[in-house]
């Protein structure tokens, strides 16, 4: 099982200046993670959904940590596709040139966007958007590969350009896509692409739809020029000695993950300002009800929050699962850096070392 | 004395003061039984403390005559330690009822443990390790060594960890944290990782008893310690440990997690549901679904099933399929479960799907080598006649009642099994007797009656649904067989707690009433053999009147049936409470302007690719069911359970207006199990873009705007009254 660390750069209530200060402490989380032998960390891309997640440059933020880290995996959770957000060339150059940079330690997730807020902002044509994904992500493993890359399709009429640099992975970085629907897990698995899974559900649910992936995998007709059989999940994380102290603020974080996300992605407006979302710690009777819940028969495999020895628990029920890489969210709005940081460490003197 | 444990001659051999000597012999030892015992890994010759009366510790050490022996000291012979010997006795009886010898010689299955277990056994120190852990070890270093199965101990050590947890032995687990949570000690100690004495940690050097008192202490307080648990549990077995005669619950809690370690996720059985869209069945489905040991389960039933799981499969066949061995091959259980009940049939049509069929499943289990066979009877098999004892147990009689269709096939469907038990020795067949079925999902004019809150003032004999599928269960996972009667107790006056309940009470004493309730029956059941609609089958009316007295003890006792309504009153009771009478209007208003929006709505982009079809489940009063349905990138909201569904939202009705006014957020009601989700989350996020949708209806300008905001507030007064 692999650990990894997921970057959103959520902040509840941001100022310049706190927005400024988050970005600073994200590297040092990630840095940190490199020290203790993280797998690697992913970043996001989402424009203007303020407070859910002010990564909108993730391939600078990528930049500047490969060039403090040594064997950190940099991973894109994920870039926008869609040709109005980026170029594909665009991205095919910039992979390239971090993975050189980086030696090698690029893995390329790719998605389309889900939020009306930055979709509309580059004026999209929504109903094009998976289409665009689907001939952007076959075209640009061509260019990592091809002397000469030339291409005439729905989206693009390129004549013949040498796109330079080349990725030093061979055959290119490890490709991966963005999963949140139901059955989207197993598109991804027959494009060949590794799949990073943002719902769970059940245990069971979830092992159903690893099989699936495994299945789909199996008979993949890939896009890029190697199959990436992976499949990660991101659970809401926060581990620390006190399991209370854990919960109570890892619940509030995750309610304010979700209670976000649910604003920006399910509404049909587009908020401004700061959001209508709970900010308070979960009353007492509610915190240690869900402390109770956490690992119970038939609850949601969702959070990894508690005590190093809950987490245990938890991280063995995706194991049992299947699933190959857990993304930890532990930097979620409203929890503080230290405590962050403490998790960090927490989680890998405690817990990874049981599932290496 | 014990003579035989599981296969192994078991001599006392010990005839000293204090001192219980139980040999466990290994493979040279000609008295051994058993094919390939392949014992035989020698523990060198510890010293053995034979002036160490008064020490209590226990002994493994190889015997002049090849023998392994374990020796518990003790330090009185008072009546008290005569029964902790006897527990230890027993211990071991429990663990070697279920000894596997390995073959092939293997090695041990922790050299560590073992060679640390014997330093410190065979140290020849003095050490003051607590009864349990003294037995823990020996049940380990035997397991080292290969003498005892993994699974027999690892379930044996489970077995003392619920003993000890729900014993009065732990005071810590009688606070009402404790008790709500028996779990709490699995939960809290490591999976993989062995709590136990520093020992097992690394070899320690026994000078004085405090320094093993005090790292095991420390191990403890460390693992266990929680903010709030902390003083508590730590509190309580420092009291342990310092008790003389009082087991270590923790102790076995590391056995039993050093040994699960080897079971981790390891789900073993897999089980076949005949009926499995039905009441009953539906419930079993939903609690195998979330059982970590149960593999899968196939549902074979002529409509879908109303349960969604990644485990649970289903089959669209008829029971009287010829072709159901090749279903169930690879399967562990059968539970039959599919039958007519009240439906009126033609007679021969009736015989035919329930008797002939319930044959066909038995064969077809038999055929395809399934190891248990689990069916519902019914106390109809009886004999829904006067003249029983009082009260009924499961080896009265069964009187054949030829009129009483229902009856008598149930009667003919015992017969089968007890043929199957004679045929088939090396199936276990279980046969549940429930009385009548209440509870949410009643598909028949009774259950219709009750939930407009109507109760026909005779029947007595109920049970809650739930509890009987708990009972299966039980049944399943202890693979126990025989016959079980499973009936809620009667109350003398149950027509009186119906009334005070709110319920409207029909007692049909006339002879003319009860004359015109059949006459509605039969007119029913004759429009039905016309072709028109389906009616009841009158024997239920003519027969249902025989009062019967049912003694459900021998499941009480044997199977560990707790139900959670234990008397007919309670059955009533919990009906009233939690089954939804009526919808709330406020949840009808704000579904049907949900309903009536997504008419007008475009495709949404979002959606596109999308198939899914959600069952919000809205339970206790103003509950109902709808559908949530997605398809061309449309929602679609219906007010009957999709079968099957994608996903299933449960959740009570009062939280879905907390939810609509705002007073709870989903993300808390989900981390907090007040909604429960089964099968695919992605109802989660049709909810949560409904609730964003109404609360962005209520922020827009102008008119919409006001007449939103007017709707939510009348939405907001509703619930919690």
């Amino acid at each position: 099982m692999k650990f990894s660390l997921f970057f959103e750069m959520q902040i509840s209530r941001p100022t310049r200046s706190l927005e400024a200060k988050t970005f600073h402490e994200c590297v040092e989380q990630a840095i940190l993670a490199d020290r203790l032998g993280y797998h690697g960390i992913w970043e996001v891309e989402h424009h203007g959904l303020l407070e859910y997640s002010h990564s909108s440059a993730p391939e600078i933020f990528l930049s500047f940590v490969a060039a403090r880290t040594e064997r950190l995996r940099l991973g894109h959770g994920v870039t926008l596709l869609p040709f109005r957000y980026n170029h594909p060339i665009r991205i095919a150059e910039r992979i390239a040139a971090l993975d050189i940079l980086s030696n090698g330690r690029v893995d390329w997730g790719s998605g389309k966007s889900s939020s009306l807020v930055e979709q509309h902002a580059f004026e999209n044509d929504l109903a094009t958007l998976h289409d665009q994904w689907l001939e952007a992500v076959e075209m640009i493993p061509r260019m990592w590969s091809a002397d000469v890359f030339t291409h005439r399709g729905r989206f693009f009429n390129i004549p013949p350009t040498q796109i330079i640099p080349k990725p030093i992975q061979q055959p290119h970085p490890p490709m991966f896509a963005a999963c949140s629907k139901p059955e989207s897990a197993k598109h991804v698995g027959q494009l060949g692409l590794g799949a990073l899974n943002f719902a769970f559900g059940t245990d069971d649910f979830l092992a159903l739809k690893v099989r699936d992936y495994r299945s789909a995998v199996g008979g993949a007709k890939p896009v890029g020029r190697s199959v990436n059989n992976h499949f990660a999940c991101t659970p809401a994380t926060l581990v620390l000695e006190d399991d209370r102290k854990a919960c109570a603020y890892g619940l509030r974080g995750a309610r304010f993950f979700l209670e976000s996300l649910h604003t920006y992605y399910l509404g049909r407006d587009r908020p401004v300002g700061e959001l209508s979302v709970s900010r308070d710690f979960l009353p007492d009777a509610a915190l240690e009800e869900a402390m109770r819940q956490r690992n119970a028969a038939g609850s949601q495999v969702a959070n990894i929050v508690g005590d190093p020895v809950c987490a245990r628990e938890t991280v063995q029920r995706f194991v049992d699962i299947g699933v190959d890489e857990l993304i930890l969210v532990m930097q979620m709005g409203t929890v503080p850096h230290e405590l962050i940081i403490d998790s960090i460490r927490t989680f890998a003197e405690k817990v990874m070392p049981h599932f290496s | 004395m014990v003579e035989k444990l599981g296969g192994i001659g078991v001599h006392p051999i010990g005839a000293r003061p204090n001192q219980l000597i139980l040999a466990v012999p290994t493979r040279k030892n000609p008295h051994a039984e058993g094919p390939g015992a392949t014992g035989g890994q020698q523990i060198p010759n510890a010293v053995s403390h034979d002036d160490a009366v008064g020490d209590r510790h226990a002994q493994a050490f190889r015997g002049d005559d090849e023998q392994i022996r374990i020796r518990f000291g003790m330090e009185n012979v008072v009546a008290r330690d005569q029964r902790c010997v006897r527990r230890r006795v027993e211990n071991f009886q429990a663990v070697a009822g279920a000894v596997t010898l390995p073959t092939g010689g293997n090695g041990p299955a922790d050299p560590g443990t073992g060679e640390n277990a014997e330093q410190l056994l065979g140290s020849g120190k003095r050490s003051h390790l607590s009864d349990a852990t003294q037995v823990a070890f020996a049940v380990r270093l035997l397991h080292a060594r290969g003498f005892l199965g993994t699974d027999s101990v690892a379930d044996f050590a489970r077995q003392r960890v619920d003993e000890q947890t729900t014993a009065h032995a732990h005071p810590a687990m009688n606070t009402p944290r404790g008790q709500a949570n028996p779990g709490l000690f699995e939960r809290l100690l490591p999976r993989e990782h062995v709590l136990i004495d520093a020992v097992d940690q690394r070899p320690i050097e026994v000078e004085n008893k405090r320094e093993v008192g005090r790292a095991h202490q420390q191990q403890v307080s460390t693992i266990v310690g929680r903010s709030n648990q902390r003083t508590e549990y730590a509190a309580a077995h420092r009291r342990f440990v310092r008790s003389p005669l009082r087991p270590c619950a923790f102790c076995w809690s590391a056995t039993y997690f050093a040994l699960r370690s080897d079971r981790r996720g390891r789900s073993v059985l897999k089980i076949a549901v005949t009926g499995g869209s039905g009441q009953l069945g539906t419930l079993l489905l939903r609690r195998l679904a979330v059982d970590r040991e149960v593999k899968q389960v196939l549902s074979i039933d002529l409509r879908p099933p109303m349960v969604a799981s990644g485990k649970v499969t289903h089959a669209e066949r008829d029971i009287r399929d010829p072709d159901l061995a090749a279903l169930f091959e690879g399967y562990d259980v059968v539970v039959h479960l599919a039958f007519v009940v009240t439906r009126y049939l033609r007679r021969s049509l009736f015989d035919d799907i329930n008797i002939r069929g319930s044959e066909n499943v038995f064969d077809a289990a038999a055929r395809a080598g399934i190891s248990h066979l689990v069916c519902a009877s019914s106390i109809a098999a009886y004999g829904v006649v006067p003249g029983h004892p009082v009260p009924i147990v499961e080896t009265t009689p069964r009187r054949y009642q030829e009129e009483f269709p229902y009856a008598a096939a149930k009667f003919k469907v015992e017969e089968l099994l007890d043929a199957v038990e004679n045929n088939q020795p090396r199936m276990l067949v279980t046969r549940m007797r429930p009385s009548i079925l209440v509870g949410r999902y009643m598909d028949h004019p009774f259950g219709r009656a009750m939930r407009r809150r109507i109760f026909p003032g005779r029947n007595a004999h109920l049970v809650w649904d739930q509890d009987v599928a708990d009972a299966f269960a039980l049944a399943i996972k202890k693979r126990i067989a025989g016959a079980f009667n499973l009936s809620a107790d009667p109350v003398p006056r149950l027509d009186e707690a119906a009334r005070q309940l709110g319920m409207r009470v029909l007692k049909f004493k006339t002879r003319l009433s009860r004359a015109g309730l059949l006459a509605a029956v039969m007119v029913r059941q004759g429009l039905s053999r016309l072709g028109v609609g389906e009616g009841m089958d009158p024997a239920w009316v003519k027969y249902g009147r025989v009062p019967m007295v049912i003694s459900s003890e021998r499941a009480r006792t044997i199977l560990g049936w707790k139900p959670i309504c234990t008397t007919t009153a309670d059955v009533l009771r919990r009906f009233v409470t939690e089954v939804p009478r009526r919808l709330d209007r406020r949840i009808r208003a704000s579904m049907s302007l949900v309903r009536w929006a997504s008419l007008f709505q475009p495709q949404v982009a979002e959606l596109r690719g999308v198939a899914a079809r959600v069952h919000l489940c809205l339970t206790g009063p103003g509950g109902g069911d709808y559908s949530l349905e997605v398809a061309d990138g449309r929602l679609r909201i219906g007010s009957r359970p999709p079968r099957p569904p994608t996903g299933v939202m449960i959740m009570d009705a009062q939280l879905w207006l907390d939810l609509l006014a705002g007073r709870v957020d989903l993300a808390s009601a989900q981390f907090t199990g007040r909604i429960r989700v089964e099968g695919d989350p992605f109802g989660g996020f049709l909810l949560g873009g409904i609730l964003a949708q109404l609360r962005e209806g209520a922020a827009a300008p102008g008119a919409r705007g006001r007449l939103a905001r007017a709707f939510s507030a009348w939405l907001a007064a509703g619930g919690r009254t």
